[in-house]
């Protein structure tokens, strides 16, 4: 919206009048990959899930200033863009740890043992849903449905998806990505 | 407007054929193709919904309007179906009462419920709720669910309306409303499943000027009428009265509703051709200053008891007898207050409280509409092709903007037509319309809220607009227009424009005075009266009744300048309900000083009160009966909420009253208003007769007050023990009571309501019980009086046009400044309600990038304006390219108090001092708002314990 049509108000007090550019947030790189996402799909706003998505590989999350940059750069209300940002569960509009449990909470993975598989993770990682362990390396959340009904229990981290889960299964998945992580720190340093 | 005129072709299918539907075994008609929801509370059938609207039709997400079809007579089983999503076909069998589709009804409230807390004695929706009344239809008694409940953070949307998510039942009406209707783009629905939450993307003002409409649009308690929850009464508690809303020329219906003495709110009124379901934030919020500390409530200037008889009236006021009386009548008085003041005084003394410039525009709008009848605010929406011109109706006459934004989509409803899909399936012909618009051009020189849907919103300067209406005119010769300086294009626009309006069936034309340019309305002016037959025209004067007023106006009617220039030493000069902020400081004072006496009649305190002699106080519109004259033309009649507490009165009383000392005694016998209607009527050949519109509904009354309205006997028991007798009520279908003469009168005709409500239906969707349908017309007799076209002409002030500079635009370095039009910051009356104070832009000067070395060094942030009488304004200088080069918007409140903008002699670069007084002005005027506010409400809540025992008079 523009200046003239949305001017400063009374009540509002001394505001400041400068506006968010997506070009003072976003990198060159992301610029050039959202356009190239519009590019293909015409209309500028349909690429917010994919601008999005590109946002967030490189910074983690969606901060206010990322949905405000991209919104900027789309020429769409930002509130429009929240509506997408908060639909879709991939989108994480929180700081979140470096590895996003997805645990499938649907009817078959409940009659298969989810409860028991969600008690162990709980425990194993000592957070609860919603919650990021202290280390920054996980975050779990519950997912409606991953389509692995007829290999439930199920959970998504990542691109990978792990399936027949029990509760031993599930901590060994965190237990390797925990060792994995540290090797990578390890080669990092040196 | 004629009663027996057709309803519009507005809803879909206007040929539709009446087809015959069982429901629960009975046979009815109903219009083939509408959805049977509609069809069915067509014909007045209680079935639950909430996502459907009137104005905005299916979406099918509430699952709410369940019924069952079967397949013939026979068949006891049949299939649920969504009223709102099948349509209605010959032949069809539906149960409406059947069991499966009643229980479904009901599972869906329980479902509903699970998170709906329980809260309805804490709710500003109690009472008036669609959601209560819907889960009392369905039978959902009882709440089983043990479970927790979700919960939401409420967002701060600005002074106007509460956020209340936890009640949310997630329709999504007011996403649509707000988002798809009315094309809001700060608000949306976030979240999913079980979390769904309609809001801002972060707290803040609702930026939408429609964004009171939430209120009812939301059918429980999510979005509520902040200011009215403040000082908050049931609706059933609410004594009502029809009336009209005062804040610009569209003259939208509302109801007005009382409580103790106060005005606590207004709602839509529905009116078919006019505001339809929706009004704008200023119709809704803008009525509060008749609550505010600034009423005027006693005389002044002269010794008179509260209940003064006439005879004592004439004593105090002798002594100011002089030898000749003027009237100055005024824009916002009622058409019988004018009316009254022109014949009290003559017309020979009468001036319009117009100046110069404003009459010269009037006649214009005049001249413009006898040659064409301007389209009503319904047939507006019908336009296939409309062009604004140098007018942000968004700001000026916001209702009619919304009636503009609907126009566009009707390239998406001819689509969707084509493609076979019903008008009411709203999602569908969304996806099928998408960009696909009508065209709209803006000929503008700021953008505006419109710019989204318009086929064309550059900013243009005014004199580029000009050549493009002459462009326009010249039909048949070649293009000769040239381009103007910083406007390229203009011949592409000229020819893209003229190619659109050959292949419009209901062009249209809108233009307005808020921008004060008289070359603009000429050129409208002269493309009007040699335009095709097929085109429209709409011109939206001032204020609410302006047309009233410019009836009145036969050739000696004196402009203000006329009348200042006079030699009024030996001279009363009373002012009607005119604060005169058309003049500036200047005049105002000489005025005061030349005047012999100044007798002001006016409700709310300005400058020029405290100037008079002799204050009377009037009723404002909530307290007086009247009516006033929209844009159209149309004679609207408006009621009294509640009494006047004397010595108050009605503005035409006070004529009547001071007729024997001031006037020429012809209203000598006159006491009531009906009286003084028959004598204008009579007497007055530019006054209609209105006795058609009340004469027979007298007889019949209607109830102001519900059938519960709680301590009618105890109400003043802490005063008096004595029960007052109600206020009598003669000159108006509707009584000051609970007793009313029912819903129709003798001849089985539907009497009008003084609030809507029906049995089973306490919100406002009631309303549909008293439409001839849904979308259509009120089922109540409602004449249609509109005041004569065309006009005697002024001559005097005729021959002056040419030579009488433009008062309301300011010249300088060769740019042309402008008064900014903002909703919340138009008039003097309206910007002394402190919510509006709040929502009023900040003081700025608005420049394009490429203007602003001509008014100060780039990257200044503050300009000073300094006028004649060495005072100044400072204010923020903003820059952007929505503005037109060469043009620059003012927005100052000392503006709509004097015209502080014809005094303006240099612009200068701000200094620091004049930035650090004007910064620390704005903080001390937020607390002084938000102080103001506080105040107001403690001393209402204080007056709600010593409730005025109103005694009428014969003098209502």
């Amino acid at each position: 919206m523009s200046l003239a049509t949305n001017l400063p108000r009374v009540g509002e007090g001394n505001i400041n009048l400068v506006q968010l550019s997506y070009r003072d947030y976003l990198s060159v790189e992301e610029i050039n990959a959202i356009e190239h996402e519009v590019a293909i799909l015409g209309q500028r706003q349909a690429a917010g899930i994919e601008a999005m998505k590109l946002v967030q590989k490189n910074r983690g999350w969606i901060s206010d200033d990322c949905l405000y940059a991209v919104a900027d750069l789309l020429q769409m209300p930002a509130s429009q863009l929240e509506g997408i940002a908060t639909f879709y569960n991939l989108i994480y509009r929180q700081p979140v740890g470096r590895y996003v449990i997805h645990l499938c909470d649907s009817i078959s993975c409940h009659l298969t043992g989810f409860a028991q598989v969600s008690e162990a993770i709980k425990e194993y990682l000592g957070i609860d849903y919603g919650e990021t362990t202290s280390d920054g390396m996980f975050t779990l959340l519950t997912n409606a449905c991953l389509g692995s009904c007829d290999k439930a229990p199920a959970m998504m981290i990542g691109e990978d998806h792990f399936e027949h889960l029990t509760p031993q299964s599930a901590t060994d998945i965190l237990r390797q990505l925990c060792a994995e992580n540290d090797k990578d720190e390890l080669n990092l340093r040196e | 407007m004629d009663k027996s005129q057709p309803d519009n072709p507005d809803t879909s299918n206007p040929a539709a054929a009446q087809v015959t539907v069982h429901i629960d075994g009975e046979p009815v008609k109903l219009r083939q193709g509408d959805n049977l929801l509609e069809a069915m509370l067509s014909e007045k059938y209680n079935l639950p919904y909430f996502c459907w609207h009137p104005a905005m039709g299916s979406i099918g997400a509430c699952r709410q309007c369940a019924v069952t079809q079967f397949a013939d007579q026979e068949q006891q089983k049949g299939k649920t179906i969504m009223a709102c999503m099948t349509p209605v076909s010959d032949g069809m069998y539906i149960g409406l009462n059947h069991q499966p589709a009643a229980e479904f009804r009901e599972q869906v409230i329980a479902a509903m419920m699970t998170n709906h807390p329980h809260d309805c004695p804490v709710c500003g929706e109690g009472g008036a709720c669609h959601l209560q009344d819907m889960t009392v239809m369905t039978g959902h008694s009882m709440r089983r669910y043990q479970g927790q409940k979700r919960t939401f953070s409420n967002q701060y949307l600005g002074p106007l309306i509460n956020h209340e998510m936890n009640r949310c039942i997630t329709c999504y009406r007011c996403e649509r409303f707000y988002k798809d209707y009315a094309g809001g783009n700060d608000f949306s629905a976030c979240g999913s499943k079980n979390q769904v939450y309609f809001g801002r993307q972060q707290d803040g003002i609702l930026e939408s000027e429609f964004s009171g409409n939430l209120v009812e649009v939301c059918p429980t308690g999510v979005f509520t009428d902040k200011p009215f929850s403040a000082h908050y009464t049931r609706k059933w508690d609410l004594q009502s009265a029809p009336s009209v809303c005062q804040g610009c020329a569209v003259g939208c219906n509302i109801s007005v509703g009382e409580r103790y003495g106060s005005v606590r709110r207004v709602v839509n009124r529905y009116h078919h051709d006019i505001n339809g379901y929706f009004i704008c934030d200023k119709g809704r919020f803008g009525f509060s200053y008749v609550n505010n500390d600034s009423r005027i409530e006693t005389a002044r200037g002269i010794e008179l008891s509260s209940e003064f008889k006439p005879h004592q009236l004439a004593i105090a006021l002798a002594r100011y007898k002089s030898a000749d009386n003027f009237g100055i009548g005024s824009e916002r008085a009622s058409f019988e207050s004018n009316a009254a003041l022109k014949h009290m005084v003559g017309s020979e003394n009468f001036c319009s409280g117009l100046t110069d410039y404003q009459h010269f525009c009037l006649d214009i709008i005049r001249s413009v509409m006898s040659a064409k009848q301007p389209p009503s605010v319904n047939e507006i929406e019908q336009s296939d092709c409309i062009i604004v011109i140098d007018e942000d109706l968004t700001q000026s006459a916001a209702r009619i903007a919304l009636a503009v934004r609907q126009a566009t989509r009707n390239a998406a409803f001819d689509k969707a037509e084509q493609l076979g899909i019903p008008r009411w399936q709203d999602a569908a012909v969304r996806t099928a319309g998408q960009a696909c618009r009508s065209n709209l051009f803006l000929l503008q020189s700021k953008s505006s809220k419109l710019d989204d849907v318009a086929t064309y919103a550059e900013p243009l300067h005014p004199a580029a607009i000009i050549k493009l209406l002459q462009g326009l005119g010249n039909a048949n010769q070649p293009d000769s227009i040239s381009d103007m300086p910083f406007d390229n294009g203009l011949a592409s626009l000229l020819q893209e424009i003229k190619t659109a309006l050959q292949h419009a069936k209901r062009p249209l034309f809108i233009a307005g005075c808020s921008a004060w340019q008289l070359e603009t309305l000429q050129a409208v002016e002269q493309l009007a009266l040699q335009a095709p037959p097929h085109w429209q025209f709409a011109f939206l004067p001032d204020a609410v009744n302006t047309m009233g007023l410019a009836s009145l106006i036969d050739q000696h009617t004196m402009s203000l300048e006329q009348l200042i220039a006079k030699s009024l030493q030996q001279s009363t000069v009373i002012v009607l309900e005119h604060s005169l902020s058309t003049l500036t400081r200047a005049q105002q004072y000489q005025l005061a000083e030349q005047s012999q006496t100044l007798i002001v009649i006016d409700h709310n305190q300005s400058l020029l009160s405290e100037l008079a002699d002799v204050v009377l106080p009037s009723a404002p519109f909530t307290e007086s009966d009247g009516s006033s004259v929209n844009y159209m033309g149309l004679v609207q009649p408006f009621f009294a909420v509640k009494p006047p507490n004397s010595p108050i009165h009605p503005a035409w009383h006070w004529c009547l009253l001071l007729d024997s000392t001031f006037g020429r005694q012809n209203l000598a016998n006159i006491t009531t208003l009906s009286q003084l209607r028959a004598y204008l009527a009579e007497h007055d050949s530019s006054f209609p007769d209105m006795s058609r519109l009340l004469a027979e509904q007298l007889l019949f009354k209607s109830a102001r007050q519900p059938m519960r309205y709680s301590g009618r006997t105890a109400m003043f028991a802490n005063q008096t023990v004595h029960e007052p007798k109600s206020p009598q009520d003669t000159e108006s279908p509707f009584s000051f009571s609970m007793e009313g003469a029912g819903r129709t009168d003798v001849q089985g005709q539907a009497l009008p309501k003084a609030f809507s409500w029906a049995p089973g239906w306490n919100s406002e969707q009631s309303v549909y019980k008293y439409q001839t349908r849904i979308g259509g017309r009120m089922n109540h007799r409602a004449e249609a009086i509109t005041v004569a076209r065309g006009a005697d002409k002024n001559l005097a002030w005729q021959q002056r046009k040419s030579d009488t500079a433009n008062p309301g635009v300011l010249s300088f370095n060769g740019l042309l400044i402008r008064r900014l039009s903002h909703l919340f910051a138009n008039d003097a009356l309206t910007d002394d309600i402190a919510e509006f104070k709040l929502l009023a832009p900040v003081a700025c000067l608005l420049v394009n990038p490429a203007d602003e070395a001509n008014l100060a060094a780039t990257s200044a942030t503050h300009v000073t304006l300094i006028s004649d009488d060495k005072t100044s304004m400072t204010v923020r200088l903003i820059t952007c390219d929505d503005v037109a080069r060469g043009t620059a918007y003012l927005h100052h409140p000392l503006l709509n108090l004097h015209n502080a903008i014809a005094q303006v002699s240099d612009i200068v670069q701000a200094s620091s001092d004049d930035i650090a007084r004007q910064q620390q002005g704005q903080s001390e005027q937020l607390q002084s708002i938000l102080n103001q506010k506080s105040r107001a409400l403690s001393r209402l809540q204080k007056r709600d314990q010593q409730i005025p025992i109103q005694i009428v008079g014969e003098g209502r």
